[in-house]
């Protein structure tokens, strides 16, 4: 009798104590995550790849600033490689265990979102993986190079690697190699799922498409994240189809996934995000990004 | 590990004497010098997918605009003629070794000489673009005023003073040209001992020019390069076979066929260089029969022949048919480490709705070798229930 009576007492301790903690703050446990493009980036992630004011605008929204993480890996690889897609698992899965995050929205850019749908495509390669998946509830991927870009194709044709889009893609490496077209093509038939004639993920992987480069000394978003970078981009542009990020065409942002928005959809004065510019807060992207989070009640 | 044992026995007896069968490939064993890091753990997920079809037809014909060239520095000084077929072409100078480019005139198809500068709308010299890292690296790209017209272009350096073995790579991408080199092969997947069918075809909408000089090149993820002989089977269309027969582990890259096209029309000039991939493996394991040996929860088996030890993933899909086309409705992945000879997996799918089994098909059966990181096996077409059951 003392028995029963002492289990009935623990378990309505064990319950009471349970809503008592879901109810202070239900957002507690949500977290965001950050996870950059190609090239590595293990020394420059936080706040050269990533903009400080951009990562801190959208963490300062959360209920829980802390709660935010910016992934810091060797993107130089194919996605498979351990410096990439396992560097990604290792370093999320220790922040969601470190903040006690129950889920995780990811934002991708560029090469990032390849690494985090070889991830969510393959959750039975590693034990890893699998937990990580359960934590992530959804990837909003910035300037996907889902389809590849045909600026890997023009470095690499002949046999020959060319440095003069070096600035853009990094050195010879095996994520140049891996973003060619024809090798993306290859990829989403094989090993990534998301994209047309392919199984869905399991999680949405909502894409934001860049459309345009804007460099021209009297527009003042052309300043937006450097002026000669941007010019830069003009100029990698002539290589892509007229509905182009600077480095990716939209065809191939809007691969893989479902297409969130066209970048003049929902900017300032319906300004395009070239590709430099969509991981900084220009023409008010960090505002979308947060207004996003609002609506499902993720922030203050 | 005894029970383990004699279940996968029991299965597999299970298995062979009830189960639908599949189409078997041979399989071949290729040396793996990676599958042993590669986790042991049998590992299941499954979830709802979107009904949209999975029976995409993909090609990878890739055209090209462009055309490269590698140059000596006496070659350079002495001209080097680049012709284009439309306004606007877009060209890039690279040295090969890391040294300044000498200063460069253009002379255009009515004779004028101008500096680059001069003759580009968009020019950009040795930017690293803010990439800091990036800035010992020299490198010149221009977009040729419209207004200069198209043509035998000469790109030359002023003065001699490069060193001779000083090597220079020239690419032009005549942008809105209407000729296009179109590469593609029979398939994008291969497997050891398959024979490839590569096309090489030059289009044009406007101008009918004759190609007088074809070649193309099989390249192996090493870079491996092996010539293919081509055969004329249309007017402007070639068409070359290599046999493939590695069987080196490529680590899931891919090969490449590489094509160049050089022809003329009157006094009008084309070059263009192109390329396409394709995926090639080792058939490391062949499926060869499946069978539902549960309803509730939804569970099947197959039965595999294993070559290469490795950790192999068998992702699968669900389809209901109620009228018309069976739609898919969940996949199911399952890896595990398997060793050489018959080995089976065991899979299941929710069904949350309960769709009862004969609305139900199972289909898409793809194998990975992650060993390989490579599909080795597929067979796509939907299977009813009925039929992996007794």
């Amino acid at each position: 009798m003392d028995f029963i009576l002492r289990s009935l007492v623990t378990l309505y301790l064990v319950l009471f104590s349970t809503f008592i903690q879901a109810a202070k703050d239900p957002q507690d446990s949500k977290g965001i995550a950050f996870v950059h493009g190609t090239k590595d980036h293990r020394d420059d992630a936080y706040g050269g790849y990533w903009k400080v004011d951009f990562i801190q605008s959208i963490a300062n929204s959360l209920s829980k600033p802390e709660n935010h993480f910016v992934v810091h890996c060797d993107f130089s690889q194919y996605m498979w490689h351990e410096d990439a897609a396992n560097c990604v698992a290792d370093q999320l899965l220790q922040f969601v265990t470190d903040k006690k995050i129950t889920t995780l929205k990811v934002y991708t850019h560029s090469d990032g979102a390849n690494i985090i749908r070889w991830i969510l495509s393959n959750p039975t390669y590693d034990s890893r993986y699998l937990s990580l998946k359960r934590y992530i509830t959804e990837v909003v991927a910035i300037a996907p190079s889902s389809a590849g870009t045909p600026l890997a194709d023009e470095v690499l044709n002949g046999g020959i690697f060319e440095t003069s889009l070096a600035w853009l893609l990094g050195y010879l490496s095996d994520a140049v190699k891996q973003q060619r077209v024809g090798d993306m093509l290859i990829f989403n038939e094989e090993l990534l799922l998301g994209s047309k004639g392919r199984p869905s993920l399991s999680i949405p992987f909502r894409v934001v498409v860049g459309t345009d480069v804007v460099a021209s000394p009297f527009v003042s978003s052309s300043y937006c994240n450097g002026y000669i970078l941007n010019s830069g981009l003009k100029i990698a542009k002539l290589y892509l189809e007229k509905c182009a990020d600077g480095y990716i065409n939209c065809a191939s942002q809007a691969q893989a996934g479902d297409v969130w928005f066209y970048d003049y959809e929902k900017t300032d004065n319906q300004e395009a995000l070239n590709h430099n510019q969509s991981r900084h807060s220009c023409s008010g992207f960090d505002k979308i990004l947060i207004s996003d989070l609002a609506a499902e009640g993720t922030v203050k | 590990m005894k029970a383990n044992k004699y279940l996968l026995i029991s299965l597999m007896v299970v298995t062979q004497a009830q189960a639908f069968d599949l189409p078997r490939q041979p399989v071949k064993a290729y040396e793996c010098d990676v599958c042993s890091k590669l986790s042991h753990e049998n590992l299941q997920d499954k979830w709802e997918i979107t009904a949209q079809p999975l029976n995409r037809k993909i090609s990878n014909r890739q055209k090209s605009y462009s055309y490269r060239e590698e140059v000596t520095a006496e070659q350079l000084h002495a001209g080097v003629v680049l012709p284009t077929l439309a306004p606007g072409a877009v060209m890039r100078i690279t040295p090969l070794q890391d040294r300044a480019l000498p200063n460069l005139i253009l002379k255009t198809p009515d004779n004028q000489v101008l500096s680059l500068q001069q003759a580009s709308v968009l020019y950009s010299e040795d930017e690293a673009f803010g990439d800091k890292s990036i800035t010992t690296k020299h490198q010149t790209m221009i977009q040729i005023k419209p207004e200069l017209g198209f043509g035998n272009f000469t790109l030359k350096s002023k003065k001699s003073n490069a060193k001779p073995k000083q090597h220079y790579l020239i690419s032009v991408f005549d942008k809105f040209s209407t000729s296009y080199l179109q590469v593609e092969t029979d398939s994008v997947h291969y497997q050891f001992g398959d024979k490839l069918t590569a096309t090489i075809t030059l289009k044009d909408d406007d101008t009918n020019y004759t190609s007088d000089k074809v070649e193309a090149t099989l390249v192996s993820p090493t870079g491996e390069m092996t010539p293919i002989e081509l055969t004329k089977i249309n007017h402007n269309q070639y068409e070359g076979t290599a046999s493939l027969s590695s069987g080196v582990n490529d680590h899931g890259e891919n090969w490449y066929i590489e094509a160049s096209v050089s022809a003329n029309y009157g006094d009008h000039f084309l070059r263009r260089s192109g390329h396409t991939a394709f995926s090639y493996a080792v058939p490391s394991a062949s499926l060869l029969n499946v069978k539902k040996i549960s309803t509730k929860p939804l569970t099947f088996v197959a039965t595999l022949d294993i070559a290469t030890a490795s950790r192999y993933a068998l992702q699968s899909v669900l389809f209901r048919k109620n009228g018309g086309e069976a739609k898919p409705i969940e996949t199911s992945q399952k890896a595990q480490w398997l060793e050489t000879g018959r080995q089976v997996i065991q899979f299941t799918f929710d069904n949350s709705s309960q769709f009862a089994d004969d609305m139900l098909y199972l289909g898409y059966l793809r194998l990975i070798d992650y060993g390989q990181l490579k599909t080795v096996y597929q067979y796509n077409q939907p299977i009813k229930l009925s039929k992996l059951v007794d």
